[in-house]
C-alpha cells in the first residue's frame, strides 16, 4: 500500500517545475556559450580550463577580447540561441526566481504535510537496498518498491539527491557568482573554492540534473508510461491511458511555451528586456542592491595575466595621446554640477585620496580575474564638482567607437555607461589610471577607467573622456542605461 | 609628459640611432608640423600598434612627435613607421 499518494499540490508542483527546469537549461546553455570555457581557478588563464565547448581558437600575436570566444548555439539548445547573452540571461533569472519559489513552496508543504519521509531515507539501510536494486536494474529486472512507499530504495535515495542536494548547490553556486555577494562576503566565496570553482560546480549540477531526467524518463517508460503519469497527473494509476495522452499534451504545452519564449525573445527583445527585467530588477533590488564591496584580495592572488574584454579606440587621436603617455587627454566632468572641471592625467594624479584596491573581476560572460585597481575614488570627484540636486545619475563617455572598434559587436556609437549616485558613491567606485603597480595598460581601458566592484564587468567603462551628471539615464542614448543595456539588452544594475 | 614616464608596456623607448632613423623618414616624406609647419620636431619614443588596434599591421609603430613651437595649438603628433624603417633588425 502506498502510504504517501500523489496529493494535487505535488502534482501541481511537478509540472510547474519541469517547465521552470526547461527554461533554465537552456538559458543556461545561452550564457554559457558566451563563454564556453570552464576553469578551476579564478584567473581563467587561456589554455587553463578543464572543459571547452568551442573549437575556436585565440590569435596570439593579436590582442583579442572575450566577445571573440563567444559562440552561437542554437535556439533548439539555448534559450533563444545565436549569441543572445542579454536575453538568455533575463529567462534565466526570471525562471530562478520562480523556480526558488516553487521549490520553497515545495519544501514547507513536504515538511508540513508528512510527504517529507517519500524522501528522507529514515534507515541507513537505504544504501545496501539501494546498491541491491541497481545491481537488480543492470539485470534488467524491477525492484521491489519500499513497504508502502511509492518508490524502490534507489528512486527514494535518488530524489532526496535531486530535492535536498542538487537543487540547493544550483542555488548556492548561482548566488557564489554574484559580484555584489562576492564583494559584500568574501568568505562566501572562498567557501566554493572561488568563482570558476563555483561555476564548474553549477555547471555539473547542470549535467546531474539532465542525468537524472534522462534516468528518470527511462524509468517512467520502464515502470509504465500511462500508469506513471496518471500518478502524477490524476493521483491514482487507474487511467494508464489517459496519463499517456494528457502527458503528452502537458508536455506539448511545455514546448509550446519554450518555442512562444524563444520567438518573443528573437524578434521583440526589447520588450522581453523590459518585461523580465522589471521582475527581475524588483528582486535584485531588494536582495542585492545594498551589498558593498569590502574585497581586499592578497597581492598574491593577483592574476598574471588579467583578461580582456573589448577593444581599444582605433583612432589616430587616441594613439597620438597614448604613444604621449596620454599628455593631450582631458577629462571633461560637467553636466548637472557646480564645478564642471577639466582635468589633465596628472591633476587626476596630483589630487588627494589616491586609493588602491585588490579585487576580482566579474565578467558577464562568466570568466574573472584578480587585480590592483588604483586611482581616485569616485566619491571624491563627486565631492569636487558638487552635483546640483536634480542629478541623479553619472554617464560615463569613453573613446571607444563601437562601430569601427567591435565590428562583431551588435550596434554602433561611442560606448557609455551610466550609474545612479548612490552606486558611484560606494567605497570602492574608483576612477582607475593604474593596473597592479604599472600605469593602466591600453587594453584595460588607459587613460581612465571605472571600478565598481559590485557590479558585472560591462559597467565599468574604459577609455574614458567625459563625465556628465544627468537627472534621467533615459535621455541618452536608447534610454536603457548604457551602451550594451540598449544594443544587447543587458540589465542596467548587474549585481548578479 | 613622454612615453618612457609612462611605463606603458606598450610604449618602446628609442635609442638615437633609431630616432635619427626616424628623422632620416620625416626629411624624407617632409614631415612637419601639420598646425604650424614647423620641421624641428621632437622625436619621442615609439608606440606598438600591431598588438592591440584592430586595423594596424602586425608591424605598425606610432612614434611620438612633439612641436617646439610654443604657439603651435597641435602641439603633439605622431608618424606612422613600419619596424624596419626605423627599428634595429
Amino acid at each position: 500500500m502506498d502510504l504517501y499518494g500523489f496529493p494535487a499540490w505535488i502534482r501541481i508542483e511537478h509540472w510547474i517545475n519541469v517547465l521552470f527546469v526547461t527554461l533554465l537549461v537552456r538559458s543556461g546553455v545561452e550564457i554559457i556559450a558566451t563563454h564556453p570555457k570552464l576553469y578551476w581557478h579564478d584567473d581563467s588563464r587561456p589554455g587553463s580550463e578543464w572543459a571547452r565547448f568551442t573549437r575556436k581558437t585565440m590569435p596570439r600575436d593579436r590582442l583579442y577580447d572575450t566577445l571573440d570566444e563567444e559562440e552561437s548555439y542554437s535556439p533548439l539548445v539555448s534559450l533563444p540561441g545565436r549569441r543572445k547573452l542579454g536575453m538568455g540571461r533575463h529567462w534565466h533569472f526570471f525562471a530562478a526566481i520562480l523556480w526558488v519559489l516553487t521549490g520553497a513552496v515545495y519544501i514547507a508543504l513536504l515538511f508540513a504535510t508528512g510527504q517529507w519521509r517519500r524522501y528522507v531515507p529514515a534507515s541507513w539501510a537505504i544504501f545496501p537496498q539501494a546498491w541491491h536494486d541497481l545491481v537488480t536494474y543492470l539485470s534488467f529486472r524491477l525492484p521491489s518498491r519500499l513497504p508502502g512507499e511509492p518508490f524502490d530504495a534507489l528512486q527514494k535515495l535518488a530524489y532526496a539527491l535531486v530535492i535536498f542536494v542538487l537543487a540547493p548547490v544550483a542555488i548556492l553556486t548561482g548566488l557564489a557568482q554574484s559580484p555584489a555577494v562576492d564583494a559584500r562576503f568574501p568568505w562566501y566565496l572562498r567557501l566554493w573554492g572561488g568563482r570558476q570553482r563555483a561555476r564548474s560546480v553549477h555547471f555539473l549540477v547542470l549535467l546531474a540534473f539532465l542525468a537524472f531526467t534522462a534516468v528518470h524518463l527511462l524509468m517512467i517508460a520502464v515502470w509504465g508510461w500511462g500508469r506513471e503519469n496518471s500518478l502524477m497527473l490524476f493521483g491514482h494509476g487507474d487511467a494508464p491511458a489517459a496519463g499517456l495522452w494528457v502527458s503528452l499534451v502537458v508536455i506539448a504545452a511545455i514546448v509550446a511555451v519554450n518555442a512562444a519564449v524563444t520567438v518573443w525573445s528573437l524578434r521583440r527583445p526589447r520588450s522581453v528586456q523590459r518585461v523580465l527585467g522589471a521582475v527581475v530588477t524588483a528582486v535584485r533590488r531588494a536582495l542585492l542592491r545594498p551589498a558593498v564591496s569590502r574585497q581586499r584580495y592578497p597581492r598574491a592572488a593577483v592574476s598574471a595575466r588579467h583578461r580582456v574584454n573589448g577593444r581599444p579606440p582605433d583612432s589616430e587621436t587616441y594613439k597620438i595621446m597614448a604613444v604621449h603617455g596620454f599628455a593631450p587627454w582631458r577629462l571633461t566632468v560637467g553636466g548637472l554640477v557646480e564645478n564642471p572641471l577639466v582635468l589633465t592625467l596628472e591633476d587626476l594624479r596630483a589630487l588627494d585620496g589616491r586609493q588602491s584596491q585588490c579585487v576580482l573581476h566579474h565578467c558577464i560572460q562568466g570568466w574573472s580575474s584578480v587585480g590592483e585597481w588604483a586611482g581616485l575614488p569616485l566619491r571624491d570627484l563627486i565631492g569636487l564638482v558638487r552635483p546640483l540636486p536634480q542629478a541623479r545619475y553619472v554617464c560615463f563617455l569613453t573613446m571607444q567607437d563601437t562601430g569601427r572598434d567591435e565590428p562583431g559587436a551588435p550596434g554602433e556609437g561611442h560606448f557609455y555607461e551610466i550609474v545612479d549616485l548612490r552606486l558611484a558613491r560606494h567605497p570602492q567606485a574608483l576612477l582607475a589610471y593604474e593596473l597592479n603597480g604599472g600605469p593602466l595598460p591600453i587594453e584595460h581601458g588607459a587613460p581612465l577607467r571605472l571600478r565598481l566592484e559590485t557590479q558585472l564587468g560591462f559597467k565599468m567603462a574604459k577609455w574614458i573622456h567625459d563625465i556628465e551628471f544627468v537627472s534621467d539615464y533615459r535621455l541618452v542614448g536608447h534610454g536603457m542605461g548604457g551602451w550594451r543595456e540598449d544594443n544587447v539588452y543587458f540589465d542596467m544594475e548587474v549585481e548578479i | 609628459m613622454d612615453g618612457a614616464r609612462t611605463g606603458l608596456s606598450e610604449i618602446v623607448p628609442l635609442g638615437d640611432e633609431q630616432r635619427e632613423r626616424v628623422r632620416a623618414r620625416l626629411r624624407a616624406g617632409h614631415g612637419a608640423c601639420p598646425a604650424c609647419g614647423s620641421e624641428d620636431l621632437g622625436i619621442g619614443d615609439a608606440l606598438f600598434l600591431g598588438f592591440a588596434f584592430l586595423s594596424e599591421p602586425a608591424d605598425a609603430y606610432m612614434v611620438g612627435l612633439t612641436c617646439p613651437n610654443p604657439s603651435c595649438p597641435v602641439t603633439y603628433t605622431g608618424i606612422r613607421l613600419r619596424a624596419s624603417e626605423f627599428l634595429d633588425q
